[in-house]
Parts: structure tokens; C-alpha cells; sequence
């Protein structure tokens, strides 16, 4: 029994944590484990608040990035087509498709996870010869799938153009490596955004606070079990992470559907980390490392971990809609243009804290490469080649 | 036709944004420091340390070097070569690793460095003697070797190694070459040999991490024969060399047990199964009057002392 209060306590810190990291601009998971390490829990008590703290984030993280345009690693590429919902009246809308995305993924994680502990150390040493191929697949497929050559050209050129931004940036030092997306990411797709929508919108729209989705039940649930899968993926393939497959799963996907599939792939990622440190030994996340130096992880230690994740799940979508609603209600209050100023100038005064002038300079060339596919009217996925590209040079051993 | 003139802007600003950014890039520099003074992830640093570990895997390599302190190197996807006693420049930006903090390479030198004892400008050295302006003692040098004149090129500072000198007590089980010496609570890896040292005299010098000394430089000497009366005086666990004629020989369980003697005393020889094999011997290797010679360390069994073989001829 008093372990069983513990595990709760720990599960809600862990939320509240989460809450925290998932609102905060430029603080992720990764930011408060050094804490976590010196604060006085230890074994499974540690491992559950870290859990908690990060399925939390993966929910409350699609807040500030639905609404105001602030991105982070695994959120940039839904701040356009939540942007368009919130411009439309429907910011709430974009906000509960996240977190019917993050919970349903959450639960079909859940549900495979048993076969995938047998299943994922097989599946993990057929593809990992084969890691370049994939990516080069996944490239290929996300530039070929625009509908006309022109625009096949532009998302090439817009593609290569992010591919040498990001191995400029990625394999140099000019910037720590713990922060050096946050940057990249305001600049390719969090200023880019608000720049564009700024030149044409003065005032935003009445936010409808209701329970209405617009989109059919299998649609949801084509699109939470596409996430989930996604994510299982992700947690597989070394150097592919919740952006790249988001890149994929934004192809022939309306705005909504690609809401719920993208905040699922972040969840799903979350919960499979977990399951490739028991069965393959490869922790791919901080919040992994954190566990798997907190406790050994096995069967048992992932069944308390989910479950302690499932009350968090159930938490922090509360949490997630509760604060929307908040945010929301005063949002047609405030003058738009001088929201969207603030906003801009909160990412560039957190860039500049963070990683410099140097930051800086790489924000404003990513808000340079953000808004072409935006005025080409090609897919922003494109754009992901700041990581596609350098990791796919990695592994094909090329140096430039 | 606004909206063209921001897409042309907007991609020359990239265009040149980008280039900016791999000059800025290319031409960052590094911070030349210890490794103590390595103490956060992210700082793009240059250090130099002696190669104390050497780990491949699945074609990746991890390697350990110590300049004082110690970081983690990883080389990913490496065909290289990099042995322990190289000297390893390496370039790169720090990372943590399992609350570990690693240095990822962008660029990196190995060097060879000679490691021996000089002694009236003969500088002996495991790949041979070199002639070289060197002052007694110990010393790690980057060298060209010149027929056997040596042209030093750069010296390791001395205090970065702990010198030893000793008796060989006992290997270390699963790490051949490991042991340790009598009344030393260290233990030493031979990184420059797979082989066993075998129990002897031994001296030499390494680089100390914690516990743990990695051989960079030893001299080897056979033990030479004691009286059994002397080698019986010893501390347990003291390796000794004695020569006798066997007195009785006794099989009990798969187990073989001589008393051996000299004008001085007997003493008892217990060749347990396990270690026959090892030994080369079965009971009927062994018969009274027979002259043997027993190299192995004293151990004392319910008051009376004894040596446990680790060579017998």
C-alpha cells in the first residue's frame, strides 16, 4: 500500500514536471534530468516520475506549438496545419486532436506491446544493415510524393538547401548539441510560421470551445494506430527520430488526420524507447538513459512503467485541454499581430539565452528556408531534411 | 509578384546563410585543455592522452585515454587502428553517455610512443634499445628510430606514471593479462600482451586508474631457488621458487599431494584436479626420489604451510 502511494506521487510529480517542460519554450525532457539525478529518489519511484514526466510532455508539448507557433523537435511540423485550425476558430479543435492522437497511440502501444517485445529485437537486426537504404527511401518518397515536376523540383531544392543548414549546423560545434535544434526549429518552422500568418491576419478569430472533431471515428482510428505504428518504428532505426516519420506521415494527409498521427508517433515513441531498452538494449532517449540507470529494466519493470504511464496519459490530456481552454477563452482578446510580436520576440530572446548570437543567426537562416515552401506551396516536410540529410550522409560515410 | 521577390530573397538569404554558417564552422577552434577540465557536454575541445583501454565492437571502437584524468572516445563505423600506449590527439565535442561524458571525434591523430627505462643513454624499450639523449630513468617518448639511434621528437611528462617493482603473487582469473603483486593491492594489465605474465620478478611502470595499473613498460626476471626452510618463513600469498626431491606422493580424490625436501626442511605440494591440467602432470608424473622443481605462491593450510604450484619441472 505505501508503495503503491509512492508510485502514484511519483507518477504525479512526473505529470507536473511534464506539464512544466511541455509549456516551457526551449525546455524539453532531456533539460530537467540532470535534476532528476541529484533529487532523492531512486530505483523504480525515479524511474516512474521520469516515465510520467516524459508521456506528459509528448502531450502538453502540442499546446504552445497549436497555439502560438513555438516549436520544439517533435511538434515543428504540426504548428502549420494547427496554425491554420486556430486562424479558423478551431485552436481547441487542434489541440484535443493531439490529445485524442497522443491517448490513442498511448493505448494501442499498450495493447502491442507484448508481441513487439518479441518482435522488435528480430525486426532490429534485419533492418540495421539497411539504415541508409531506408532513409534514402524515406527521402525519396517524401520529395516524389508532390503532385507536379515543378514542385518536385522545389521540394528537392528545398530539401538539399535544409540538408547542408543541418549539416552545417549538426556536425559542427558551433552550438551544444542539447540545444542546437531549438534554434533550427523556431527558424525553420516556428518564426517562419508566424511571419507568414502576421502578413495576413490582424485579429484572431472567436476560439470555439466545444467537443466537436471533425473528423469520422475510423479516420481517428486510422490515424492513431498509422502514429502508433510510427512510433514503433521510430524507436527501432537508430538516427530516425519522431520528425523524420512525422516527415512521412504529413504525405496525403489532411491537417486534422496528420494532428492525431503526429502527436501519436511522439507518445507511441515515448512508450517503445522503453520496450527497445528491455529487448535490444538501446536506450534512444534521455528519459531511456535516466531509466535504465535508475532501475533494470525488464517485463515486469515495463508493465509498472506503463501502467504508472497510463494514469499520467489520463492526467496530462486532462491537463492539455483544461489549459487550452484557459489559453483560448483570453486569446480573442489580444491583438493579434502584437501576440504573434511577442511571440517572436519570447522564441529569439529564449534562442539568444540559450545558444547565442550564433543561435540567432541560425534561427534567421532557418526563417529564411522555412517560409519557401510556404510562398512555393509545396509541403514543409521538406524542410526535415536539416536532419534527414546529415544523418543519411553519417551513414553512408560521406564528408564534406 | 511581392510574394516572388520574398522567395528570392528569402532563398538568397538561405543560400548565403548556409555558406556563412560552414565557414563559421570550418573555421571554429578548438579549446586545447586537460581532460579534468572537461566537465560539460557540448564544449568543442582538443585533448591528448595516452591510450590506456581498447574496446571493438560491431565495428565501433571505444578507447580510454589519460592525461591525469580520463575521458571516453568512441569511434563509430572505425577501421583504423588505435592500441593501447598510443598517444591520441582527438577533436571533438563533448557528449554524456550513460552519466558519462565522452568526447565524439571530428578529427583526431595517433601517435607511437616508446616506453622504457634509460640507463647511460641506452634507452630499453619492449620494441628494443635505442641510443638516445635521455636521462636515466623512466620515459615515454614520440620518436624516429634511426637503426638503433633514436631522434626524439617529444617527451611525455614523467609524473603522469606510477612506477612498480615486486613479485608476481597471482594472475587474475578471466583477464590473462592481468596479476597482481605480493603485498600490493593494485592490480596491473599488461596492455601490450595477450600472454600471461608468468610468476616472477617484475618491474616496470604505468599509468594508475584507481585501482587499476595498464603496463606500459616491464622488465621480467625468473625467481630464483630458495631454500625450503626460507621459502616456509614467507608470507602467504608470496610467490617463491624451491628445488627438492620428492618424499612421498599421496593420491586422495583426484588429487595429488607431494612433500618435497632439502637439506634445510620439507614442505608440502598439493596438486589439486583442477589444476593438473593446466599443470601438465598426472600421478603418475610423480615418484619418490624424483628431483623437482616447484615455482608457486605459499598459502598455510590449518597451521602448516604449503605451496600451491604454478609450475612444476
Amino acid at each position: 500500500m505505501n508503495e503503491f502511494f509512492l508510485l502514484v506521487t511519483a507518477c504525479a510529480a512526473g505529470c507536473f514536471l511534464g506539464v512544466f517542460t511541455g509549456l516551457t519554450p526551449g525546455i524539453h525532457v532531456n533539460t530537467l534530468l540532470p535534476f532528476m539525478v541529484v533529487l532523492p529518489v531512486s530505483g523504480i519511484i525515479g524511474a516512474v516520475t521520469i516515465f510520467s514526466l516524459a508521456v506528459t510532455h509528448t502531450f502538453v508539448d502540442f499546446v504552445p506549438s497549436c497555439i502560438f507557433g513555438i516549436p520544439d523537435g517533435d511538434t515543428a511540423l504540426s504548428i502549420l496545419p494547427a496554425h491554420r485550425l486556430v486562424l479558423a476558430g478551431r485552436g481547441y479543435e487542434a489541440v484535443k486532436l493531439t490529445v485524442v492522437g497522443s491517448l490513442g497511440a498511448f493505448i494501442v502501444s499498450c495493447i502491442l506491446v507484448t508481441p513487439m517485445i518479441y518482435l522488435i529485437p528480430v525486426l532490429y537486426r534485419i533492418s540495421y544493415p539497411y539504415i541508409s537504404y531506408i532513409l534514402l527511401f524515406l527521402i525519396f518518397f517524401i520529395v516524389l510524393s508532390e503532385k507536379s515536376v515543378k514542385r518536385i523540383l522545389f521540394a528537392s531544392g528545398i530539401f538539399l538547401l535544409s540538408g547542408f543548414y543541418g549539416y552545417a549546423i549538426l556536425s559542427s560545434p558551433l552550438i551544444s548539441e542539447d540545444v542546437v535544434l531549438f534554434p533550427v526549429f523556431c527558424g525553420l518552422f516556428g518564426l517562419s510560421t508566424l511571419f507568414v500568418s502576421m502578413k495576413s491576419q490582424s485579429k484572431i478569430p472567436f476560439q470555439s470551445i466545444d467537443s466537436k472533431i471533425h473528423l469520422n471515428p475510423s479516420e481517428i482510428a486510422l490515424n492513431v494506430v498509422k502514429g502508433g505504428i510510427a512510433g514503433i518504428l521510430v524507436s527501432l532505426f537508430p538516427g530516425i527520430g519522431p520528425a523524420h516519420a512525422t516527415a512521412v506521415m504529413s504525405v496525403r494527409s489532411s491537417p486534422r488526420q496528420f494532428l492525431v498521427a503526429v502527436s501519436g508517433v511522439n507518445t507511441a515513441n515515448a512508450v517503445y524507447t522503453l520496450v527497445g531498452v528491455c529487448t535490444i538494449g538501446k536506450a534512444r532517449s534521455g528519459a531511456a538513459i535516466a531509466i535504465e540507470t535508475l532501475v533494470h529494466v525488464n517485463v515486469k519493470t515495463v508493465g509498472v512503467l506503463l501502467s504508472c504511464g497510463l494514469i499520467a496519459a489520463g492526467i496530462a490530456s486532462v491537463a492539455a485541454l483544461v489549459l487550452t481552454q484557459r489559453i483560448l477563452e483570453v486569446l480573442p482578446t489580444i491583438n493579434y499581430r502584437k501576440l504573434m510580436g511577442f511571440t517572436c520576440s519570447v522564441l529569439a530572446v529564449t534562442v539568444w539565452i540559450t545558444s547565442g548570437v550564433t543561435g540567432i543567426l541560425i534561427m534567421a537562416v532557418g526563417l529564411c528556408i522555412g517560409v519557401l515552401p510556404i510562398f512555393l506551396g509545396v509541403r514543409r516536410a521538406h524542410c526535415m531534411g536539416v536532419l534527414l540529410f546529415p544523418i543519411l550522409v553519417y551513414y553512408l560515410g560521406l564528408t564534406f | 509578384m511581392r510574394d516572388k521577390w520574398v522567395v528570392v530573397g528569402a532563398a538568397v538569404c538561405a543560400v548565403c546563410g548556409v555558406a556563412t554558417l560552414f565557414v563559421m564552422a570550418q573555421q571554429s577552434e578548438p579549446a586545447s585543455c586537460e581532460i579534468a577540465s572537461v566537465n560539460e557536454p557540448g564544449q568543442y575541445v582538443a585533448c591528448t592522452g595516452i591510450v590506456y583501454y581498447v574496446r571493438e565492437k560491431d565495428g565501433h571502437l571505444f578507447v580510454k585515454i589519460f592525461d591525469g584524468g580520463t575521458i571516453d572516445v568512441p569511434f563509430f563505423n572505425f577501421t583504423d587502428t588505435i592500441s593501447v600506449g598510443d598517444l591520441l590527439y582527438v577533436e571533438g565535442i563533448t557528449a554524456l553517455y550513460h552519466e558519462q561524458l565522452e568526447i565524439i571525434p571530428k578529427t583526431y591523430t595517433v601517435s607511437n610512443v616508446l616506453y622504457g627505462v634509460c640507463t647511460n643513454s641506452r634507452f630499453r624499450t619492449i620494441r628494443g634499445v635505442f641510443h638516445g639523449e635521455l636521462d636515466n630513468g623512466i620515459h615515454a617518448v614520440k620518436g624516429v628510430a634511426d637503426g638503433d639511434h633514436l631522434v626524439i621528437e617529444q617527451e611525455l611528462p614523467s609524473h603522469l606514471f606510477v612506477s612498480f617493482q615486486g613479485r608476481i603473487s597471482s594472475r587474475t582469473k578471466g583477464t590473462p593479462s592481468a596479476f597482481t603483486l605480493c603485498g600490493d593491492p593494485r592490480t596491473f594489465f599488461s596492455g601490450f600482451s595477450e600472454h600471461p605474465i608468468r610468476i616472477g620478478e617484475v618491474s616496470g611502470f604505468g599509468v594508475q586508474i584507481g585501482e587499476e595499473v595498464t603496463v606500459l613498460y616491464y622488465q621480467w626476471d625468473e625467481l630464483m631457488p630458495e631454500p625450503i626452510a626460507e621459502a616456509k618463513e614467507r608470507p602467504e600469498g608470496y610467490s617463491v621458487k624451491v628445488c627438492g626431491t620428492i618424499q612421498s606422493v599421496r593420491g586422495s580424490g583426484g588429487h595429488i599431494f607431494l612433500v618435497i625436501a632439502d637439506s634445510t626442511g620439507c614442505i608440502l605440494i598439493p596438486v589439486f584436479s583442477t589444476m593438473q591440467d593446466e599443470l601438465g602432470v598426472d600421478a603418475e608424473h610423480f615418484y619418490v626420489g624424483q628431483t623437482i622443481t616447484v615455482v608457486g605462491t605459499i598459502a598455510v593450510y590449518k597451521g602448516a604451510p604449503e605451496i600451491l604450484p604454478d609450475v612444476i619441472t
